[in-house]
C-alpha cells in the first residue's frame, strides 16, 4: 500500500453497515452499503443531511468501524485491523479536509502541515522541506510561521490541505471543505484541489451538498437514509 | 519541533498553571531533601558530641538493668563507692584509666557574684578519661583528693560569670558557704549528649565534695578508658566480673550496675537518629506524592481541553502510543522542572541553615539525584492515567468535541 503514492487508492465497501445508539434508540446511519471507488478519480458523495454520506467518508478514511460488513483499501481488509494499524494507514495512505479545518490552535501552518510526517519518524529537516514545498504548492509561501487566527478561512484551508497532502496520500478524503467558505474562496479551494490531484494522482471523494460543488467530480454519488440512492456523472 | 518541544510549548501556553501545578512537586522535593540534610547533620552533630567523650570510654553506672533492658534508678542509685574505682584501676588489665565521679547543684559565690551551677566532684585522672583538657592553671592532684582538700577547677561559663574577664587562678570563692581556692580554668567543651552545658560546671575533688558538701559515700558513676577501641568490650567484660565478686552477686543474680561502651550509645544514637531521618523524609514523601496528584488532576484537564486537538492528530495518523507519549512526556517535564526546581530550593535551604544557624547540614548529592529520578517517577505514574484516557478517544467523536 506504500506504493499507492501518486496512483491513487482503491476503495471497496461490502454491505457495510453502522448503527448509532442514541439515547436508547438505535439509528442506522449506513444500511448495507456496497460500493467500488476506483483509484486516482474525483468522486463525490451528495444527499441531505443525516443521509450518511459523511459516515460512508469517514467509514472510508478508517475513522469509523463498520457494525457489520467489509472495508477494503487496495485489497487489505483494514475493518479487522487494530487500532495502530488503522492509524498507521491514516497516516500513509489518506489525508483528511474537513469542513472547520480543524488545525491545531497556537501552532503556526508550518508545524500543522508537519505533524503527519512527525508519527512517521521523518527527521526534522526533511519535514521542514517537504511542508516548506506543499506549502508554497498551495500558495502560503510566507505564511509558514503564522497562526492558524492569523489567517482567513480560505488561508486556514489552504493550510489543511497542505497538511493532507504532505504524505502524498494515494487517498484523500474532503468533508464539506467549502462549507464555512464565501463563494470567491470555496471557487479558489475546489480549483485547487481539482489542481493538485491531476498533478498528484490521489483519488478523491468529495462530501457536499452543494450541486454544483457536486457537478465537478468525475462521478456522483447520491445518498438518502443510509443508502445510495444513485450514481451519475 | 519534537516530542520534548511538543510538551514544553503547551506548558508555556498557560504558565500560571503549569507553575501552580508544580508548586506540590516543588515543595515536596524542597522539603524531603532540607530534611534529609537537617536529619544528617543532626545525626553529625550526635555523634560528634559522642565522640568528643573519646570513643575507648565506659560508662559503669549504679543500679540495674531488667531483663527488658530498663534502667531501674540509673544513676541514683549508691551502690557503687570509691573502691570500687580504685579496684577497678588496679584489677581490670584492659582497662587504661579510671575516674569516680559524683555531681550535684551548688551556689558558688565571689564576692558580689553569685552563680547557681553543677558541682562535679572526681579524682585527679578525670581529665585524661574524659580526654580533655585546661586553658589555665593545673588540676587538682591525688594527694588533692586524699586530703579532701578545697580546691576547684571552673567551667568557663562559671569563670565568666563569678570574675568577667580577669583571670581567677588563686583567687577564693566559696561553693555552699566553704571556701575553695581556684586553680584552674576547663577548656571550653559544650553541650554533652545529654544535653548539658559542660562548661557551666565547678570540678573539686570527689573526697571534699562527698563529706565536706554532700555528706554520702558513694559515686554516681565511674568513668573508664579502654587501652585500644579494640579492648572496649573486653575491658566492659571485666569490670562486670570484678563488680559482680565485690558486690557478691550470684551467678544467675541481677547486677546492681551496668556497664555501658561508648560505642554502644553511639550505635544506638547512630539508629535513632536514622529513624528519625526515615521518619522525616516518609512525611515530606507525602508531600511529594500529593503533587503527583495534583499533576494528574491538571493531566486530566488538559486533555479534556485539548480533546479536539487529540481527535486531529488521530486523524493524521497518531497511533494511541503516541498519544500516551505525549502526554506522559508532558507530565514528566513538568514533575521534572518542578523536582528540579525542589532540588535547588532545597540546595538553598541547606545554605541558609549552615550560614545562618550553623548547623552542620550536608549537601546529600546522591539523595538529591534519587529524589529527583523519584520525582520524575511521579511524573509518568501520575501523568499515566489521562494519558491512556486520551489514546482512547473515539476519534471521530473527539474531532466534533466542541
Amino acid at each position: 500500500m506504500d506504493g499507492a503514492a501518486g496512483q491513487g487508492v482503491e476503495v471497496v465497501l461490502e454491505r457495510v453497515s453502522r448503527r448509532f445508539q442514541v439515547g436508547g434508540e438505535a439509528f442506522l446511519a449506513l444500511a448495507e452499503v456496497s460500493l467500488s471507488v476506483p483509484a486516482g478519480v474525483h468522486w463525490s458523495l451528495v444527499g441531505p443531511s443525516g443521509s450518511g454520506k459523511s459516515t460512508l467518508l469517514y467509514m472510508m478514511g478508517l475513522l469509523e468501524k463498520p457494525s457489520s460488513g467489509e472495508v477494503w483499501l487496495d485489497g487489505r481488509r483494514t475493518d479487522t485491523m487494530g487500532t495502530a494499524e488503522r492509524a498507521s494507514i491514516r497516516n500513509r495512505c489518506i489525508g483528511f479536509v474537513f469542513q472547520n479545518f480543524q488545525l491545531i490552535p497556537r501552532t503556526t501552518s508550518l508545524e500543522n502541515v508537519e505533524m503527519p510526517l512527525l508519527y512517521r519518524k521523518v527527521p526534522a529537516r526533511e519535514r521542514r522541506e517537504k511542508a516548506r514545498s506543499i506549502l508554497s504548492q498551495v500558495g502560503l509561501s510566507g505564511r509558514e510561521n503564522h497562526y492558524p487566527s492569523q489567517l482567513s478561512g480560505g488561508q486556514q484551508q489552504r493550510v489543511a490541505i497542505a497538511r493532507a497532502l504532505v504524505t502524498e496520500p494515494g487517498l484523500v478524503l474532503a468533508d464539506e471543505p467549502t462549507g464555512n467558505l464565501d463563494s470567491a474562496s470555496s471557487k479558489d479551494i475546489l480549483e485547487l484541489l481539482e489542481q493538485l490531484r491531476k498533478e498528484h494522482h490521489f483519488t478523491l471523494v468529495l462530501v457536499t451538498h452543494d450541486p454544483s460543488v457536486a457537478s465537478r467530480a468525475a462521478l456522483q454519488i447520491r445518498m438518502r437514509d443510509g443508502r445510495i440512492e444513485g450514481m451519475g456523472s | 519541533m519534537n516530542i520534548v518541544g511538543l510538551a514544553f510549548r503547551s506548558l508555556v501556553r498557560n504558565p500560571f498553571r503549569t507553575i501552580l501545578t508544580m508548586l506540590g512537586i516543588v515543595i515536596g522535593t524542597a522539603s524531603v531533601i532540607l530534611l534529609v540534610s537537617l536529619g544528617m547533620g543532626a545525626r553529625h552533630l550526635v555523634l560528634d558530641s559522642i565522640n568528643n567523650l573519646g570513643p575507648n570510654l565506659l560508662v559503669v553506672i549504679p543500679g540495674s538493668v531488667t531483663d527488658s533492658g530498663a534502667q531501674v534508678g540509673g544513676g541514683t542509685d549508691t551502690s557503687l563507692t570509691l573502691d570500687d574505682a580504685r579496684a577497678i584501676r588496679e584489677g581490670c588489665p584492659s582497662v587504661l584509666e579510671v575516674s569516680a565521679a559524683l555531681r550535684t547543684a551548688g551556689q558558688v559565690l565571689s564576692g558580689n557574684a553569685n552563680w547557681s551551677t553543677v558541682i562535679l566532684g572526681t579524682e585527679s585522672t578525670y581529665l585524661a578519661v574524659r580526654n580533655w583538657e585546661l586553658s589555665r592553671g593545673a588540676f587538682f592532684t591525688h594527694k588533692d583528693v586524699v586530703s579532701m582538700n578545697r580546691v576547684a577547677i571552673l567551667g568557663r561559663m562559671v569563670a565568666r560569670h563569678l570574675f568577667g574577664y580577669t583571670d581567677p587562678v588563686g583567687r577564693w570563692i566559696q561553693i555552699n558557704h566553704s571556701p575553695f581556692r581556684v586553680i584552674g580554668i576547663l577548656s571550653p567543651k559544650g553541650q554533652s549528649p545529654m544535653g548539658m552545658d559542660q562548661d557551666d560546671m565547678v570540678v573539686i575533688p570527689i573526697t571534699t565534695l562527698q563529706t565536706q558538701i554532700m555528706g554520702v559515700t558513694y559515686v554516681g558513676v565511674i568513668l573508664a578508658n579502654a587501652l585500644s577501641t579494640g579492648r572496649v568490650h573486653e575491658a566492659s567484660r571485666e569490670i562486670s566480673r570484678l563488680l559482680r565478686i565485690r558486690h557478691h552477686i550470684a551467678k544467675d543474680g541481677r547486677p546492681d550496675f551496668s556497664v555501658h561502651p561508648m560505642s554502644d550509645i553511639t550505635q544506638t544514637a547512630n539508629r535513632m537518629s536514622l529513624i528519625l531521618t526515615i521518619l522525616l523524609v516518609a512525611i515530606a514523601s507525602i508531600s511529594l506524592i500529593v503533587g503527583g496528584i495534583g499533576i494528574m488532576n491538571i493531566m486530566l484537564v488538559s486533555v479534556r481541553e485539548r480533546t479536539r486537538e487529540i481527535g486531529i492528530r488521530m486523524a493524521i495518523g497518531a497511533r494511541p502510543v503516541d498519544i500516551v507519549t505525549q502526554f506522559v512526556v508532558e507530565s514528566s517535564v513538568l514533575s521534572l522542572v518542578g523536582g528540579l526546581t525542589g532540588v535547588l530550593l532545597g540546595t538553598g535551604g541547606i545554605l541558609l541553615l549552615r550560614e545562618a544557624v550553623g548547623w552542620p547540614a550536608p549537601f546529600p548529592v546522591a539523595f538529591m539525584s534519587g529524589t529527583l529520578l523519584f520525582s520524575g517517577f511521579l511524573g509518568i505514574l501520575f501523568g499515566l492515567y489521562p494519558a491512556i484516557v486520551a489514546s482512547r478517544l473515539d476519534p471521530m467523536v473527539a474531532l466534533r468535541y466542541e
